[in-house]
């Protein structure tokens, strides 16, 4: 409890200075309302894969997209990226926990805020989508998309610490996301027969409390992970910089 | 505060004993009197350029000879000579330098004879 | 009574680097330059002892706690400056002085706004607004707000303009009448070396060598200008010899002796400066041996 309340201390010396770039949020929210609008009525009959996609894609940009580029992973030097401004605070009395959980406030706060605004907002806007799930139900499918947010986001924060890039690194990561969309077609349109967002609306529909659980449980094993690899990233890596 | 203590880059004697002497010779001619304050031991070394260990021992052996005095938290002060230890030290530093003016005379390889004709010379124009 | 750094046999790869350091204990109350080339590990050394480098093998101990240890504690006892001030560029001087405040029990507000008066570092500026030399001021003032035990400087006055540099070295001295106070210091001014420093420490082909005690070391050499040039290349202690007739010596009572007993005469002798004795260490690898 005293490592998450220093913490949040910590955090939020970043929300200040981050505080506009939040701003970049509220645009990005409207324009993927809007789409998810547009789209919704032939996702929900036919599985519009590119709706999951860009689902993903959009978790994915606002868990960095609200810091300053200081605040952001980068290159350091010709093989080592990191964040500068975590490499700053490792250089202070602050504990490797306390270090290591900081992190994550900025990008989760921006996530809770991005996630819960942009479904609510196609709730509101998508009448397709308020007659496949009800108000109840549909604060379900909200706990479960902020814990597949937490679960995938949690990499940006546990990135901070920083990697040795070698020669294929770029290129094998770029590897890993693309066999990522391929086994979320071949699982969810191919196998089930139902794209993942509808999955989760059926889901939400069905089993609203055993999802909540079942997303919670999943995500704080997820979040646990993240953590944990970011402490060894701390422990392992060399700041020549 | 600035003392004027000037080192020697050609002798052989060690700094510290050079610091030593020199403080020594500011107390015998008055120039530093009884309660003046010396400045710190970082300041000196700061101001001479050498370390505070060397400082740290001229002071140390200043103090054990009873030239100065150290009060914790106020500094280093000149503490009470008497008469009599300042004519010594007074002595002491006139041959010092008399005898630096003859090893420099015998490197210009000057007599004995040489050597007072040229004190003596020396002695009637300040007399003039 | 702990010692405020000590380390022990540590050794460090980096690609084809190696840095090795047997043995350095620093005392409180000193204050220890590291000297060597550009490239020469100053930097790696520094960040071992704030376990930001990870040694391969061997202790470093601060104030009697191992750096690589679970207690982290040790950290606030630290103020360690490193070349370039990264990560803050977002941020005003106001806003990462609440965050070195909050951090460091010592911190020292009244120092730390008396530092940026004297040399007139503007807080309210993000730092990313600042000139290459006023970050570096703020960087100092920061590190001199934290008023710890232990400081380590990584080259602190390279961007600094001449009054700045005085008064940092003002500061400085003020913080060590203290006498509980702990510095070392990188720097390529021998200025700042001969001002500030009890003790060197030379890196040299990845090898760290003991402490030096600044004027023994000025002492153990001496230059002699002969009136006539010897007849042997080289005599004892002799380790250079200029103008046929100046002759360099790391060992100047058997170079004496010598000289004596070949009846050669000698015009004039000094203690060489410490900007020479530094490039016979660093460029012709002098060995030391005091």
């Amino acid at each position: 409890m005293e490592t998450l309340r220093k913490a949040f201390w910590l955090a939020r010396f970043e929300f200040n200075v981050s505080k506009i770039h939040y701003l970049i949020l509220i645009p990005m929210i409207g324009i993927y309302a809007v789409f998810f609008n547009l789209t919704m009525d032939t996702y929900l009959e036919d599985n519009l894969f590119l709706v999951d996609i860009l689902l993903i894609v959009y978790l994915y940009t606002i868990s960095f997209m609200g810091k300053p580029k200081g605040l952001q992973y980068q290159k350091m030097d010709a093989s080592f990226y990191a964040s500068p401004y975590f490499t700053m605070l490792n250089q202070l009395p602050i504990k490797h926990k306390v270090l290591a959980a900081s992190r994550f406030f900025s990008p989760y706060f921006a996530v809770f805020l991005g996630m819960v605004l942009v479904l609510i907002s196609t709730y509101i806007l998508s009448t397709e989508l308020r007659e496949a799930i009800a108000p109840l139900p549909f604060i379900s499918l909200i706990f479960i998309w902020l814990c597949i947010s937490f679960s995938l986001g949690g990499q940006f924060p546990a990135s901070e610490p920083g990697h040795q890039i070698k020669r294929f690194t770029l290129f094998w990561s770029y590897v890993i996301i693309f066999l990522f969309f391929i086994l979320l077609y071949l699982i969810f349109q191919l196998w089930l027969g139902i794209g993942l967002f509808n999955w989760t609306i059926t889901l939400a529909n069905e089993y609203p409390i055993l999802s909540i659980i079942v997303s919670i449980l999943g995500s704080g094993l997820m979040m646990f992970y993240w953590f944990r690899y970011s402490l060894k990233q701390i422990q392992k890596n060399d700041y020549l910089q | 505060m600035n003392l004027p203590i000037r080192l020697s880059k050609s002798s052989r004697e060690p700094i510290y004993h050079q610091i030593e002497n020199q403080i020594k010779a500011l107390i015998a001619s008055g120039q530093l009197s009884t309660g003046d304050p010396l400045p710190s031991i970082r300041l000196l070394a700061k101001e001479l350029e050498i370390s505070s260990i060397t400082i740290r021992r001229a002071y140390q052996n200043l103090e054990f000879g009873g030239f100065i005095q150290t009060s914790q938290g106020k500094g280093t002060f000149v503490a009470e000579v008497d008469a009599d230890m300042k004519t010594t030290m007074a002595n002491q530093a006139v041959e010092e330098s008399i005898r630096k003016a003859i090893s420099t005379a015998r490197q210009h390889e000057l007599s004995d004879i040489e050597i007072i004709h040229l004190v003596e010379a020396l002695l009637k124009k300040e007399e003039n | 009574m702990t010692l405020p750094l000590t380390i022990r046999n540590v050794e460090k790869s980096i690609d084809d680097f190696k840095l090795k350091i047997n043995e350095l204990s620093f005392e409180e109350g000193t204050i220890t330059a590291v000297i060597g080339t550009n490239g020469a590990g100053k930097s790696t050394f520094f960040k071992m002892m704030m376990n930001l480098v990870k040694q391969d093998s061997g202790d470093i101990d601060v104030f009697g706690k191992s750096v690589n240890g679970e207690d982290e504690s040790w950290k606030q006892l630290v103020a360690y400056q490193a070349q370039t001030l990264i990560g803050c560029d977002p941020f005003t001087g106001e806003q990462l002085r609440k965050l070195m405040a909050e951090l460091y029990p010592s911190w020292d507000e009244q120092l730390f706004r008396r530092f940026c008066e004297k040399l007139r570092i503007p807080l309210n500026k993000k730092v990313h607004k600042l000139s290459p030399g006023v970050r570096t001021k703020l960087n100092l003032a920061l590190n001199i707000g934290k008023n710890t035990s232990l400081l380590i400087l990584d080259e602190p006055t390279a961007a600094m303009d001449i009054p700045s540099r005085n008064d940092f070295l003002q500061f400085l001295l003020e913080l060590m009448e203290s006498g509980d106070k702990t510095i070392l210091i990188a720097s390529h001014q021998a200025d700042d070396i001969k001002k500030l420093a009890d003790y060197l420490v030379f890196i040299q082909n990845g090898e760290v060598t003991k402490m030096l005690e600044k004027d023994s070391l000025i002492f153990s050499y001496r230059l002699f200008w002969l009136k006539e040039e010897p007849p042997v290349s080289r005599i004892p202690g002799e380790i250079k010899r200029t103008y046929k007739k100046v002759i360099l010596s790391n060992q100047p009572d058997k170079t004496l002796d010598y000289l004596t007993t070949h009846n050669l005469a000698i015009a004039d002798e000094q203690i060489p400066t410490l900007e020479d004795i530094i490039h016979e260490v660093l460029m012709e690898g002098e060995m030391i041996n005091v």
